[in-house]
């Protein structure tokens, strides 16, 4: 694809979710003006670039939307849901037009074109468009890039006003303000001159040599301020002139201003000039003012002189200021973010993943020289590489606010889908997690946000009855905890009902009756495969394809979900994820012969087995100091060698609030781990993640600490569960 | 320049002929206030005015404030183009020359 066009799609598609975002603001604050010009703004961006890359129709439609809304932002147009539901589907349709568009194949295909006309249809509507006129509007949209200009701005016409006041001196000078008015003639129509004496002093004192003379002329024609200014340059030393722009020209400077390309360095004084409405000559001597104010300790802002002294029309400054805003806005996002093609990224990672391998294995290969100085340097190395290593993870880290943004329109069209009312409490949008991670949740998240609206959270009546209010809420929250993002969707609602879990559950043959089971078990069985209660099926959720398929998505991310339930309060659906799938920290241990190892983040300590008690060893359980801590030996777990070690060690870890005792051999310490994923065969292996590579060459095995917590606290103990241990596969390192 | 001036019955007739600009314009001013002083109407025939200037039209500017202040009548008239063109440029017939348009009020003074 053309650079260009690839320019224009991610433009357009981040105008567009701007212009989304705007609109569901708009829907709690209706007279929020900024909102409103930003949605503006949007569509009449699209607009603009879509005209210049030749599609029409996304030029049509959108023309449509930007009138409609230009009677919004006049205020001609109230502010009605209604009126914001149609201009969000015109958001989507637009959306799929300039896909189209791209594409090749402007105005989309069958759908989207009834789509289109059907909006078209309710935006001329909301015009006072009837059919015969829209061809008309047709015509005047297929010239992109036209500025239109507003017919309610021609309030008091066309006219330049000329305010001057010569200097005594003139006339001494040798010049005579009847030639500058009589070339000033020659500029345009002089509509109107008053000649004002009421500066010339009584009799006596009047000294036929001065001047005294002042005018306020209109003038009419085809002339920007410079060239009016210009008439007047002799004198400008010795005169008082303001020049006002015709009031029409207002919107004329308005759309300059807009216009006016980001040159990096635009200040107020700079926009005003560039755009005409002011001249070089009144800016300076503006600033001069601000200047002589700050030397006395004042300071006014350059707009307001100007205002003051009149020089420009308070809505032109008020334009100019807006437009220097966003100019500082957009050079603020530029300064702080550059594109950069995600493969690009990809590839750069891979290489700081090799980068840490190979220093690991330089780091041994200098250790077993032992001379100091190569150590000590590659000591110094190896901490550069854990610094890229971070710097380089972190350029793929975004927040997830952005995601959590897109539940603000599906809450909105299911809550009225479903006639319920339902406010969204967003919090965390700025926690920030790996870019992959953060694309895969977007399912799984809207899942649980789909199924709290539809299952969790009660009509309205049945609210209010239950004595609580009838607006629904739905909370999304985002926290980091150690090494995890910790995602949750919490409802309001009724909670989830153990007696129909545990009925559902026994007719689909997942539990045994006779089983007694925690409120906590009972919940977690909404995610077993085939498993949803909703007695009606809608088409919102409760397709019982629901729960297992998110508990699988995000296992795949090496990731957990829980959920917790309070009758009649609500529920709450916890994601727990790593901030990242690539490198993390590790903690080398020794069982046996072969290294394995355990994600540091969630290594709470390391405490000697051997000093423990022994009698309660026995068990799989040790006291460590008052607390019952479940452990189980990784040795017998991977059918390692059981080779006769001194002491043993147990790593204590925790996950989600519980913790477990891994007893290996040996402790080797921190150790920067490139995660490999294991290949499909493997990929359901208990007990182990992933695997990585050594200095050495040799393969470790990673630990799967979520599942061994999560299996030991469950079982007390993993051989309660019957597991003898497990095959490992024979690995070898390339 | 030369101004020419007679004074009966409190109406002082007055004539301007030749420039009127920046550098006759303060002697005429000395003479037409002096004029204006002595008599109760004025009448400034500008029909043999050769030049006019800002300069002078001040004069004229500063002649009809004076009589205005001194409630005496002040009449310009028979200007030719010359003056015309200025007048016409600073939009200020109508203001200095309303009067003299007015038959009613130039015959009455006529002697």
């Amino acid at each position: 694809m053309d650079e260009s066009v690839q320019i224009f799609e991610t433009e357009a598609h981040e105008l567009l979710d701007d212009m989304e975002q705007s609109l569901l603001e708009l829907e709690n604050n209706p007279d929020d003006l900024d909102h409103i010009n930003s949605v503006f703004r949007a569509a009449h961006t699209i607009k603009g670039s879509s005209g210049l890359f030749g599609y029409e129709c996304v030029v049509t439609f959108t023309h449509l939307v930007e009138s409609l809304l230009d009677r919004v932002r006049a205020g001609e147009q109230e502010i009605v849901p209604e009126l914001l539901t149609l201009l969000l589907s015109c958001c989507d349709v637009m959306a799929q037009l300039v896909d189209a568009a791209i594409a090749d194949q402007d105005g989309g295909d069958d759908e989207v074109q009834q789509k289109t006309l059907t909006l078209s249809q309710q935006l001329n509507t909301y015009l006072g468009i009837t059919p015969a006129d829209t061809d008309q509007t047709t015509v005047t949209t297929a010239e992109p890039g036209m500025k239109k200009f507003e017919p309610t701005d021609i309030v008091l016409g066309d006219n330049w006003h000329i305010s001057i006041h010569f200097g005594h001196d003139v006339l001494r000078n040798g010049m005579d303000p009847l030639s500058f008015i009589r070339y000033l003639g020659t500029l345009g129509d002089i509509v109107n001159l008053v000649t004002l004496w009421d500066e010339m002093p009584a009799v006596d004192d009047m000294d036929t040599e001065s001047c005294y003379l002042g005018f306020e002329i209109e003038i009419t024609g085809n002339v920007d301020k410079q060239a009016i200014e210009d008439v007047f340059q002799f004198v400008m030393d010795d005169c008082r002139l303001y020049i006002l722009p015709p009031l029409s020209n207002l919107s004329l400077y308005e759309n300059l201003i807009e216009q006016l390309v980001n040159d990096g360095s635009l200040l107020l004084g700079d926009i005003l000039v560039q755009s005409g409405a002011a001249t070089q000559r009144e800016i300076d001597e503006a600033l001069q003012h601000q200047e002589g104010q700050q030397a006395i300790g004042q300071s006014e802002p350059l707009g307001k002189i100007l205002r003051q002294e009149g020089v420009v029309h308070p809505e032109v400054i008020e334009v100019a200021a807006k437009k220097q805003q966003q100019v500082r806005e957009k050079q603020n996002l530029a300064g702080k973010s550059i594109r950069v093609s995600a493969d690009k990224l990809e590839q750069l990672i891979d290489l700081v993943g090799e980068l840490v391998i190979s220093s690991a294995n330089t780091k041994l290969l200098g250790n077993r020289t032992r001379d100091t100085a190569l150590i000590e340097s590659l000591e110094n190395m190896s901490r550069l590489v854990e610094d890229i290593r971070d710097t380089g993870l972190g350029l793929r880290m975004v927040p997830i606010g952005e995601t959590f943004n897109r539940f603000r329109r599906v809450v909105r069209d299911l809550s009225q889908t479903m006639h319920k009312d339902i406010e969204l409490e967003l919090s965390g949008g700025d926690k920030e997690l790996d870019k992959t991670v953060v694309e895969k949740i977007g399912d799984p998240l809207m899942h649980l946000v789909r199924n709290s609206i539809d299952h969790g959270i009660e009509p309205a009546e049945q609210r209010l009855q239950q004595g609580k209010p009838g607006k629904g809420k739905l909370r999304l929250n985002a926290y980091h905890d150690s090494g995890t993002i910790v995602i949750e969707v919490e409802d309001d609602g009724g909670g989830l009902s153990r007696e129909k879990i545990l009925a559902k559950a026994e007719q689909q043959g997942l539990i045994n009756p006779s089983q007694t089971l925690t409120d906590q078990e009972v919940y977690r069985l909404i995610f077993e495969p085939g498993f949803s209660t909703a007695e009606q099926v809608t088409d919102v959720s409760g397709r019982g394809v629901g729960m297992d398929v998110v508990r699988r998505n995000i296992e795949s991310l090496r990731g957990q979900v829980d959920v917790e339930s309070w009758p009649g309060k609500g529920s709450r659906f916890s994601i727990r994820l790593p901030l990242t799938l690539a490198i993390i920290d590790g903690f080398l241990v020794k069982v046996g012969d072969s290294s394995y190892v355990i994600p540091l983040d969630m290594v709470e300590e390391c405490v000697e087995l051997s000093g423990m008690a022994g009698g309660e060893q026995a068990n799989d359980y040790i006291n460590l100091r008052g607390e019952v801590l479940p452990f189980i030996r990784l040795g017998e777990l991977f059918q390692e060698t059981q080779n006769q070690v001194k002491r043993e060690n147990i790593v204590v870890t925790q996950f989600a609030g519980q913790k477990a005792g891994l007893v290996v051999d040996e402790l080797l310490g921190e150790y920067q781990t490139v995660i490999k994923p294991l290949s499909r065969i493997f990929a359901h292996l208990d007990g182990v993640s992933g695997a990585t590579i050594l200095g050495s060459g040799e393969v470790a095995m990673i630990i799967n600490v979520p599942e061994l917590v999560q299996q030991v606290a469950m079982n007390g103990g993993w051989r309660a569960r019957g597991g003898g241990g497990l095959e490992m596969p024979s690995m070898q390192a390339h | 320049m030369s101004l020419k001036a007679r004074t009966s019955k409190g109406k002082c007739k007055a004539k301007i002929e030749g420039d009127m600009t920046i550098y006759t314009a303060g002697e005429i001013k000395d003479k037409l206030l002096q004029k204006l002083d002595g008599c109760e109407a004025m009448e400034l025939d500008l029909s043999q005015v050769t030049e006019l200037d800002t300069s002078g039209f001040q004069v004229l500017a500063l002649l009809k404030r004076e009589a205005e202040r001194r409630e005496k009548e002040l009449q310009l008239k028979g200007h030719g183009h010359i003056v015309q063109d200025v007048f016409a440029l600073f939009h200020v017939t109508d203001q200095l020359v309303a009067a003299y348009a007015e038959p009613e009020q130039t015959s009455p003074g006529r002697v």
